[in-house]
């Protein structure tokens, strides 16, 4: 899993294609509760970010997110980490070795 | 488990196309967290983490949605600022005159804060192929403040329009928009405006198309036409200019294309191309008490050529640069279609009034570059952890605009030059509390008649430095309350007359909320 397997910076967002496009108040409003040039989502650099993103929006529909034990997010994450060639500790990637697998 | 595995395919296409999903499962949303497809009815990817409206009338950020399903959502902002400025005593007064209090302050240069009551409610109705939009505006500041912002245009609709946004057709992306709407460009800060807005912001009863084609999985294309007009109220109509948006006599075309490539949704260029076509029919002297000076039965014309140029550089902020260049004929006859330039613009009239001078005819060159760098202290000092503004933080937005007249028929503003900068930081201290730090500052040559008929010419300069205290009730949220107090230095040559100073001390009450 290396860069670009997964979205970090979205396509950009058509600032047209919102209603407050007219309303400076309203755009200087979003701008000030968010820092600047930061991503919708953070990039995944370890397992455990990927583990923080997928245990809380995971599985669809959102209803539904979080719904699973912590023991399969965890599978998951193996999985996709392997499906992906990413070398794993043995045993594979735990809570206590997660941050230290970098991606 | 096999379903948590097909929706986990969603976000990563090489495992995508070894797993194949089971057709029960409901096609990927555009509004849910990890896909690279901008937002149908929805709010933008970026948008901050905001709750449900109240009552579960609209569901909260990332909710993943059924992408035929209609959806109607209210947003929209209320907002009120009050300012009071302290008065110095004319040279002239008697001993025992006291200072007044005036507001709106005795000010010139920009002023930190929207002036004056107001807000917007924004409805929206639709499905991800095709939406509905209404925002209903209201500026509630009287006429007393005109001049400062567009002040005293009361409830109106601007924005009425509905939009298309088909199937992709392979990698292309099409958007149809027609109606009467706003459409900015060229601004270098996030959300489309920044410190000192777009360079090229338009309106107008009209459409636009607009297409997104990627190249290959890094690099997209963005193309886009669209026109504007903003019909004339007929001089000859008893009732008059039913608002601030048409005007009597004059009529505008915009017909305006954008073409740019973006690389890995980091780099951004963009050509931005608008030509304003005004059409004057005016017969009567004295049409317009804000524009007696257009010539009778003499069209107008305004070009803008600008170059968009930003670098998202996570964790390092944002930066944008837009050089621009507009071209004047007989501008005074171009109305409102291009509303915001080089500030705000009013088609060519203020353009030509704050730029090109009064004795120009609207006829001249103006050339500008726009830059802004934006950044949050906190996420540099995090990275490589996440920061998402839920903390302590200080974000900071830093602008400067020079600008230069590069040919006017008024020789008091031919070849001259001037600025605008800014600067904002805020200090996010707690969940509840933040200190506001602003900085505002005009520069231009001026001239002036003095009082023997002399022509006078020096530097007009303005700055105010602000200090505020803000309240929000979390992190995030898009709610304030503000206190601030401004401090107004200006050159002798602004601050000219002893027996009329402009005030130097404002102090601000406001607040706004957005939802």
């Amino acid at each position: 899993m290396g860069d670009g397997a997964l979205p970090t910076y979205p396509a950009e967002r058509d600032v047209n294609a919102d209603p407050a496009a007219g309303d400076p108040e309203l755009l200087k409003l979003h701008a000030q509760t968010r820092p600047a040039g930061a991503p919708w989502r953070d990039p995944f650099r370890t397992a455990q970010d990927l583990y923080r993103y997928v245990s809380q929006n995971m599985p669809l529909p959102a209803d539904k997110a979080g719904s699973l034990s912590a023991k399969e997010y965890w599978a998951i994450v193996n999985f996709m980490l392997v499906a992906h060639g990413v070398q794993i500790p043995a045993g594979g990637v735990t809570r206590d070795n997660a941050s230290s697998v970098r991606l | 488990m096999t379903g948590v595995l097909a929706a986990l395919g969603l976000l990563t296409p090489g495992l995508a196309q070894a797993q194949s999903a089971p057709e029960s499962l409901p096609p990927a949303s555009n509004g849910i967290p990890g896909s690279p497809a901008p937002a149908g009815v929805n709010l933008s990817p970026e948008a901050p983490p905001t709750p449900p409206a109240p009552g579960g009338r609209a569901p909260s950020f990332g909710t993943s949605a059924d992408p035929d399903a209609w959806v109607f959502r209210i947003g929209g902002r209320i907002s009120g600022f009050g300012q009071v400025g302290f008065g110095r005593r004319p040279k002239d007064a008697p001993a025992n005159r006291g200072t007044a209090l005036h507001t709106p302050p005795l000010t010139v240069g920009r002023s930190p804060f929207w002036a004056g009551p107001g807000g917007a409610l924004n409805f929206q109705y639709g499905t991800q192929t095709i939406q509905a939009f209404v925002s209903l505006e209201a500026s509630l500041a009287g006429k007393e403040w005109q001049g400062y912002y567009a002040s005293d245009h009361g409830p109106r609709i601007r924005t009425a329009y509905v939009a298309l946004s088909p199937e992709p057709l392979g990698d292309l992306r099409l958007r149809f928009q027609v109606g009467a709407f706003p459409s900015n460009y060229g601004a270098p800060g996030p959300w489309g405006w920044g410190v000192f807005g777009p360079v090229l912001a338009i309106h107008g009863y009209g459409g636009t198309a607009t297409a997104n084609y990627d190249l290959s999985a890094s690099k997209r294309l963005f193309l886009e036409y669209g026109v504007a007009a903003v019909p004339e109220v007929d001089e000859a109509q008893a009732r008059g200019t039913y608002s601030d948006w048409p005007e009597a006599g004059l009529s505008t075309i915009v017909h305006h294309a954008h073409a740019g490539l973006s690389i890995q949704n980091k780099y951004f260029a963009k050509l931005h191309l608008a030509r304003a076509d005004g059409r004057n029919m005016r017969r009567f002297l004295d049409d317009d008490p804000k524009t007696v000076e257009v010539e009778h039965g003499r069209d107008g014309r305004m070009d803008v050529a600008a170059l968009e140029l930003r670098w998202v550089a996570d964790p390092y902020g944002q930066l944008g640069v837009t050089p621009v260049y507009w071209n004047f004929k007989n501008a005074l006859s171009v109305h409102d279609g291009i509303w915001w330039g080089l500030d705000w613009t009013a088609g060519g009239r203020e353009m030509t009034n704050k730029f090109l001078g009064p004795q120009s005819n609207g006829t001249g060159q103006i050339a500008a570059v726009s830059t802004e760098y934006d950044f949050s202290l906190k996420r540099m000092l995090m990275h490589p952890r996440p920061f998402d503004g839920n903390g302590p933080d200080l974000r900071v937005a830093l602008a400067f605009l020079p600008f230069w007249t590069l040919k006017s028929q008024d020789p008091s503003y031919d070849r001259s030059h001037g600025y605008y900068l800014g600067a904002t930081f805020e200090h996010v201290m707690l969940s509840w509390l933040s200190a506001s730090y602003q900085l505002y500052g005009e520069s231009r040559e001026g001239a002036t008649v003095d009082v023997s008929g002399k022509a006078k010419r020096d530097q007009w300069t303005t700055y105010n430095a602000t200090v505020g205290v803000i309240l929000h009730s979390s992190w995030q949220s898009q709610d304030r309350l503000l206190l601030a107090y401004s401090r107004y230095f200006y050159s002798h040559f602004t601050d000219s007359n002893p027996t009329a100073p402009l005030d130097r001390d404002v102090l601000t009450l406001g607040g706004s909320v957005a939802f």
